[in-house]
């Protein structure tokens, strides 16, 4: 069973027919070469595959593609505007806030959302956004420094 | 690599009569799909799957709220664990809802998954199950046929059979505790973030000066499903909160009323052993937050 279904991926209005069976990170990765979108545990464990859909992150290996229809999907290649980067991805970059790089998507789309939610957060607060995405290089450390940077650089932009 | 998921018919309807009729034609063996946070794993590892077909409801919007009312508090089946958490009505009625709301898988999770779909799944360590249990709750279930009402002890004593073909989940309605009421929460499990707890106790304790008016206890991932444990409660009624040898010989008890089962993060004996240790340490909790 296949579904035509039409919705807003990174402000721009897409179309797709996808099967019923295919998951909302099955059809980003593969009909859509969105593929920021990593596929780690496949089990809503890891947060690698983290998309932000009408502004809450989500694991987009837990949703089906056609529960999309209709909604606003966003993912980290919808954060970079005329290849200037985002704040968020500016301050991962400068603290190094990634070694290996494939849980740094899922982070950022976390970090994003929670910084949309809570533009000051505490480090505690930071942690606990954060609780769903693992990252087995960092040790953490600079990833909470990036996302309190990106907080610094988000205000000083207003 | 792709995800292979079994095949379906996926209905996706858009109101809760538009889902009522789908439900009343849709041939028995169907799943209903609210947050997919459970679903979407059994799917993929084909666990208990039979379904042929698929009825998304997670879009009947009318279904996510939370109201107070006269008396009770009455949250909408689809209300997801992020929004009971951030609701200001739960954190000041019901705080122990938003105890486990904290304890629940990540925030990823928590923006999927919803109280009716833990509720429905029939697992023994779900954490609302429990809370619901000592919180007297009811479950409203509605069906094109008619709707009922039924006490939250019958629908866990059905497990996965408490929601009938044909019928949904539609609200879940909780006496407003009183207010001198203290509560807990406790899960005891091997790794902080999303695994099986080893068990699980809700308590709530309701003092007269320094008598026990009203306690109740409910242990999960212990047995087969989430249960009260009356007998116990009925024994600690009426006792002193400073007579504590005497509630401590009813709590030394319990280890012998539950039959507890093997798996793979602890074993019957240790789960009989550690139910003691926790409803010990749920209700001295509950007794801190009397107030």
């Amino acid at each position: 069973m296949e579904k035509r279904i039409e919705f807003i991926l990174n402000g721009k209005k897409t179309e797709c027919i996808v099967p019923c069976n295919m998951t909302l990170l099955d059809m980003l990765r593969t009909k859509l070469r969105t593929i920021s979108v990593k596929k780690g545990c496949d089990s809503g464990d890891c947060g690698s595959c983290t998309v932000v859909v009408n502004s809450e992150p989500i694991c987009s290996c837990l949703m089906l593609a056609v529960q999309v229809d209709g909604k606003n999907v966003m993912t980290l290649e919808g954060l970079t505007l005329e290849g200037k980067l985002h704040p968020v991805q500016q301050a991962f970059l400068e603290n190094h806030g990634m070694q290996c790089g494939i849980c740094t998507p899922g982070f950022i789309m976390t970090a994003f959302s929670l910084l949309q939610k809570n533009p000051t957060p505490t480090v505690e607060a930071i942690r606990e956004a954060l609780e769903g995405n693992l990252c087995r290089c960092t040790g953490y450390a600079q990833i909470v420094e990036s996302v309190m940077k990106a907080s610094k650089l988000m205000s000083m932009k207003l | 690599m792709l995800t292979l998921l079994p095949k379906f018919e996926y209905y996706s309807p858009r109101t809760l009569e538009e889902a009522l009729e789908i439900l009343d034609k849709v041939k028995p063996g169907y799943r209903v799909l609210a947050g997919g946070t459970d679903l979407l794993l059994e799917m993929k590892h084909k666990i208990r799957y039979p379904a042929h077909a698929i009825v998304d409801v997670s879009r009947l919007n009318e279904l996510r709220y939370v109201r107070e009312k006269d008396g009770y508090i009455a949250i909408g089946s689809l209300t997801s664990i992020e929004d009971l958490k951030n609701s200001s009505i739960i954190r000041r009625h019901l705080p122990i809802l938003v105890e486990v709301a904290t304890e629940f898988g990540t925030w990823q999770i928590r923006n999927m998954a919803t109280i009716g779909g833990n509720v429905c799944n029939g697992s023994s360590s779900a954490d609302y199950p429990l809370t619901l249990l000592i919180l007297d709750a009811e479950l409203h279930i509605q069906s094109l046929k008619g709707e009922r009402l039924v006490k939250s002890e019958l629908f866990f004593n059905e497990g996965k059979a408490a929601v009938k073909p044909g019928e949904l989940l539609t609200e879940i309605i909780i006496p407003k505790p009183p207010s001198k009421v203290g509560t807990s929460f406790l899960k005891y499990e091997g790794r902080k973030v999303s695994s099986i707890p080893i068990l699980n106790t809700a308590c709530l304790l309701e003092l007269e000066d320094i008598f026990i008016k009203d306690v109740r206890i409910a242990l999960g991932a212990v047995e087969q499903l989430p249960r009260r444990l009356k007998p116990v409660e009925e024994k600690l009624k009426g006792l002193s909160i400073r007579d504590k040898d005497r509630v401590d010989s009813v709590l030394r008890t319990i280890p012998s009323l539950i039959n507890p089962r093997t798996g793979v993060v602890a074993s019957a004996e240790y789960r009989r052993a550690m139910s003691y240790i926790f409803v010990k340490r749920g209700l001295s909790q509950a007794l801190e937050r009397c107030s």
